[in-house]
């Protein structure tokens, strides 16, 4: 009796979920296709730009997405992360002359324990909090955050150098910086530390469980309070590595983390909020569309481009291209 | 080994138990049946810590868990198989039943290697299905896996909630037939059960749950020979 069933039964949203991506698969195709037949070499420029702040994208939506999972909440400081972390790697590497790579282990951990002991202090005391009551927190978390930023580094716009030079080389007539190669490498890497401790380790696999059925999760001893903490920790590590390695081609002041953190918020719902590898898609396809789009129009829309990508994903598939659909409880 | 003294709970303004009084000694089965929203549910979530009593005490080996945490109470050995099996769909088999094991991850990785393999001798369908995801299991199956993975974390006191719920009669004989042996090597047992007749043929004493109180209790013997629970849950 039992072996009749041996694996037929699919989750429909699976299937549901190829469907999204190969529409979706299509049409990026599609706009790459055209792009670089009308644009060649200045096309391949956009893409490989594209690709770059995508990757950015991609991090900080991961912040979101592993919040987002683990305790239903969207944290509007995630931005606030990655301006630390580019204020901090400037004051280290410019300011007080630590070589990059120390630096860089400096900032980032100094954000992380901000972003740990921001939820032990401030979150964590709340006894069930709402999901809005710590929403409404985070946001003004990002406005002190700024406020602080901006007393400390004042409001102008800050350069850090790149990690390894700033002799652009060539590929295919396009030009790339070496810093774009440090942004692809990191989050590569990131991506690759995310799947391992979300699918080989146990506290990772105990805080996929506990994102799918949280009282399940408590009742096998997976206790929300350390699963709320882990995930501020990497989010505030996610951001704050985004936010330096953008900072040599983008610069950095008090104030980038508020379009930092929109733009990353958009990525995760376009792919798929609370799903990791929907983060990655979401951000990468976010700066292409961006970049190519800021080429073809005016470059003032390009910043418009994101929030119409968010409206438009909301209003056709809410949950995103790889996301699910929430379950009703 | 577990004592639940005038226990009340509410959701929000409803009262779900009123002064609730129930013992699961060691070594035992004890089952509670009663109708669909008698209370028997929020009973165990209240053991369980998930839905905490406002009034009343829960003692487990003489030591107040009342108002602990869920995962607070699954360290000190309460285990619970919650209804509707609530396994983790999207995870493969043997990834549930690490996660069984998620308070004991500091211990030595052989220990819980050896519980694997008790498990899958208990189970041998869960080893057939190992490298499968939870959520394509049949019915029976899940529940097999939900049992499963309660006692990846070596409880004292395992606690159920309805094994039985939409299972072919056949399976049913089979899950009660392995919760026997367990209680065998010394498990003790908290089932609750609107199959009123299987859970009492297999325990040692009983309690009959009516609009959030006991109605009834005595020796699952007594209780199978009343009528009045011949009559409303034997039919």
């Amino acid at each position: 009796m039992l072996s009749l069933e041996k694996g037929v039964r699919l989750p429909v949203r699976l299937s549901e979920r190829r469907y999204a991506l190969s529409i979706f698969g299509a049409c990026a195709f599609l706009l790459i296709i055209i792009t670089l037949a009308a644009k060649k070499s200045t096309g391949f420029q956009w893409i490989l730009s594209g690709l770059t702040v995508g990757s950015i994208y991609a991090l900080i939506a991961m912040g979101f997405s592993v919040i987002f999972s683990s305790t239903r909440v969207i944290n509007f400081a995630q931005g606030e992360f990655s301006m630390l972390g580019g204020m901090l790697m400037y004051t280290f590497n410019n300011y007080a002359g630590i070589p990059a790579p120390y630096s860089f282990i400096l900032s980032v951990l100094i954000v992380t324990i901000i972003g740990a002991s921001f939820e032990r202090l401030i979150i964590h005391p709340l006894k069930k909090p709402g999901v809005i009551t710590v929403v409404l927190i985070t946001i003004g978390l990002s406005i002190f955050f700024r406020a602080v930023a901006k007393w400390i580094w004042g409001t102008d716009t800050l350069a850090i150098r790149p990690f390894s030079g700033e002799k652009p080389f060539r590929i295919f007539g396009a030009s790339l910086v070496p810093q774009s190669l440090w942004i692809f490498g990191f989050t590569l890497f990131a991506v690759i530390l995310m799947f391992i401790f979300f699918n080989r380790s146990l506290v990772g696999k105990g805080m996929r469980a506990a994102a799918e059925n949280p009282e399940a999760a408590s009742l096998i001893g997976v206790s929300p309070s350390t699963t709320s903490l882990v995930a501020w920790t990497i989010a505030a590590a996610l951001g704050a590595s985004a936010g330096i390695i953008i900072a040599p081609i983008k610069f950095v002041s008090f104030d980038v983390g508020v379009m930092l953190g929109l733009k990353g918020f958009a990525s995760a719902i376009l792919g798929g909020l609370g799903y990791a590898p929907g983060a990655v898609l979401g951000g990468l396809s976010l700066g292409v569309v961006e970049t190519i789009i800021a080429g073809v129009f005016p470059s003032g829309y390009k910043d418009a481009v994101a929030f119409l990508v968010l409206i438009v994903v909301l209003l056709l598939r809410p949950q995103g291209i790889l996301g699910r659909q929430e379950r009703l409880e | 080994m577990l004592r639940v003294e005038k226990v009340s709970t509410f959701y929000g303004n409803i009262q779900a138990l009123r002064d609730v009084t129930i013992r699961a000694r060691r070594g035992r089965i004890t089952t509670i049946i009663g109708a669909n929203g008698a209370g028997k549910t929020t009973l165990l979530r209240t053991i369980s810590g998930l839905t905490p009593a406002r009034h009343g005490l829960v003692l487990f080996e003489d030591k107040d868990i009342t108002s602990l945490p869920p995962d607070r109470i699954v360290r000190m050995g309460i285990s619970q198989v919650p209804q509707g099996r609530q396994i983790f769909s999207e995870l493969t088999v043997e990834d549930n039943l690490k996660l069984g094991a998620y308070i004991r991850r500091f211990r030595k990785r052989s220990d819980i290697m050896r519980d694997k393999e008790f498990i899958y001798e208990l189970f041998p369908i869960l080893y057939q299905r190992r490298k499968q995801i939870a959520g394509t299991l049949s019915g029976g199956e899940q529940q097999m896996l939900a049992i499963a993975r309660a006692m990846m974390s070596r409880p004292k006191l395992l606690l159920l909630d309805e094994p039985s719920m939409g299972l072919a009669p056949k399976v049913i004989q089979s899950i009660f037939k392995t919760l026997f042996d367990l209680h065998e090597q010394g498990l003790t047992i908290l089932i609750v059960e609107q199959d009123a007749k299987i859970a009492l043929e297999a325990s040692d004493y009983g309690y009959v749950m009516r609009m959030g109180k006991i109605a009834l209790e005595g020796s699952a013997k007594e209780l199978l020979e009343n009528e009045e629970v011949k009559r409303i849950y034997l039919g």
